[in-house]
C-alpha cells in the first residue's frame, strides 16, 4: 500500500489489514495514523514474529535438552519410590534384630515401646554387641524413635528411620 | 509444467504434517516431532511473549517453559479445538503468572526508572521510532492488569479477533471486549500524563 493510498483511506474507523501492515513499516504514517487514533501507536508494534536472542535453532536445542532432562527425571520416579521402602523395612529389620540380641544377651525383657518421637538426631550412644553398631548420627531427614530403656542398664536404645541411608548397614 | 508443480506440492505437504499430526507423533513418543513442533512455533510463542513480558530475556524463559508444559501435557490436548489456541492458552497462562509474581513488578520499576531517564535526555522533536514506542509502551502498560495486558497484546499486536482471545483465555467475548476497552483508557491516561509530545500528536489535530 502506497503512502497516499493510506491517507487516502485513514480516516475510516478500523484500519484494514493492509493499513495495518502499512504503519508498521512507514513511520509518517503512523504520526497521521496516531492522530486519527492513539491506539495506533502501540498497533504500530505488532505484525512481525521476533526471534529468540541466539536465534531459533539454538531456542530449539534448549527446549529439546530440558525435556530429555525432565523425561530421564519421570522415567527414574518409580525406583525413587520404590527403593526408599526397600530401605526402610530393611533397615526397621536390621534394628529390630539389634534390638532383640541386645535385650537376649542382657537378660533383659524387652519394653513395649512407647512411641516417643525425636526430630532431633541422636549425638551418640553406646556400642550394641551385635550389628549393626552405631556411634554416632546426624542427618536433618532422618526420624529417630528412642525406645524406653532400663535405668540399671546403659544401654540406649533407638530406631532409625533415614531415606538416605544405606541399603546394607 | 502444471501437473509438475502440483505434484511437487503435494510431496512437500506429505513432508510436513500439520499441528495434529505431530501432536500424535509425539504423544507415539516421537521426539523428532516435538521438535519439529516447537521450531514451527518459536516464533509465534516467542513474539508474544516478548510483547506481553517485554523484556528478552524473561520472555525467552517463558517460551521455553510453555514449550516444556507443552510435552508435559500434550495428551491432555483435544484435537476439536484448534492447536494455537490452545498453546497460545498455555503461553498466556504462563505469561500472566509471571507477570503477577514480585520479580516482574521489580522489572517493571526499573524498566520506568530508565524509560525517565530516556524521556528526560530525549529531543523535543517526535521521532515515531520503533524502539521508543516499545519503551513507551512498557512504561504506560505497567499500570495494567497482566489480563488487561495480554489481551491488549493479543489484539492489537497479534491482531487476534476477539472471539479467539476469549477462547483462548476461556472467557466470554464481552469479557474480552470490557478488558479491552479498560486496558486502551488505562493506556490514553498515562499517555497523556507521562508522554504529552504523543499524546499531542491526537489532541491538536
Amino acid at each position: 500500500m502506497s503512502c497516499e493510498t493510506f491517507l487516502s483511506s485513514m480516516d475510516a474507523a478500523e484500519l484494514t489489514a493492509d493499513g495495518l501492515a502499512h504503519i508498521r513499516t512507514c513511520a509518517s504514517c503512523l504520526s497521521a495514523s496516531v492522530a486519527a487514533n492513539p491506539d495506533n501507536l502501540f498497533r504500530s508494534l505488532g505484525g512481525e514474529e521476533l526471534s529468540p536472542d541466539g536465534g531459533v535453532d539454538a531456542f530449539v536445542a534448549d527446549v529439546v535438552q530440558q525435556v530429555h532432562i525432565r523425561r530421564t527425571e519421570v522415567s527414574m520416579e518409580p525406583s525413587r519410590r520404590h527403593v526408599p521402602l526397600v530401605y526402610r523395612w530393611s533397615l526397621a529389620a536390621a534394628v529390630s534384630a539389634a534390638v532383640l540380641s541386645g535385650f537376649l544377651q542382657f537378660g533383659v525383657a524387652p519394653v513395649e515401646p512407647t512411641g516417643a518421637r525425636s526430630s532431633t538426631p541422636m549425638a551418640s550412644q553406646s556400642p550394641l554387641a551385635t550389628r549393626p553398631v552405631i556411634e554416632s548420627y546426624q542427618s536433618g531427614e532422618a526420624t529417630i524413635v528412642e525406645l524406653p530403656s532400663d535405668p540399671s542398664s546403659d544401654i540406649q536404645v533407638v530406631m532409625v528411620f533415614d531415606e538416605t541411608l544405606p541399603v546394607d548397614l | 509444467m502444471g501437473a509438475t508443480i502440483h505434484m511437487m506440492r503435494t510431496s512437500h505437504e506429505q513432508m510436513e504434517p500439520d499441528d495434529r499430526q505431530l501432536v500424535e507423533s509425539i504423544i507415539a513418543g516421537d521426539s523428532s516431532a516435538f521438535e519439529t513442533l516447537v521450531r514451527r512455533k518459536t516464533s509465534k510463542v516467542y513474539s508474544l511473549c516478548y510483547r506481553v513480558i517485554g523484556n528478552a530475556e524473561d520472555a525467552k524463559d517463558i517460551a521455553q517453559l510453555s514449550f516444556i508444559k507443552l510435552w508435559e501435557n500434550v495428551g491432555k490436548y483435544d484435537p476439536a479445538y484448534a492447536f494455537d489456541t490452545w498453546l497460545y492458552r498455555m503461553v498466556t497462562n504462563v505469561a500472566i503468572d509471571f507477570l503477577r509474581s514480585k520479580q516482574s513488578r521489580d522489572a517493571a520499576v526499573s524498566s520506568n526508572l530508565r524509560l525517565v531517564k530516556t524521556a528526560a535526555e530525549g529531543e523535543q522533536t517526535l521521532s515515531l521510532q520503533r524502539k521508543e514506542i516499545e519503551s513507551v509502551f512498557a512504561d504506560v502498560s505497567s499500570v495494567l492488569s497482566p489480563k488487561q495486558k495480554t489481551i491488549f497484546v493479543m489484539r492489537e499486536m497479534e491482531d487476534l479477533p476477539s472471539v479467539e482471545i476469549s477462547k483462548i483465555l476461556g472467557c466470554r467475548e464481552s469479557t474480552v471486549r470490557n478488558h479491552l476497552f479498560n486496558a486502551r483508557k488505562l493506556m490514553q491516561e498515562q499517555l497523556r500524563r507521562r508522554f504529552p509530545e504523543y499524546a499531542n500528536l491526537w489532541r491538536t489535530r
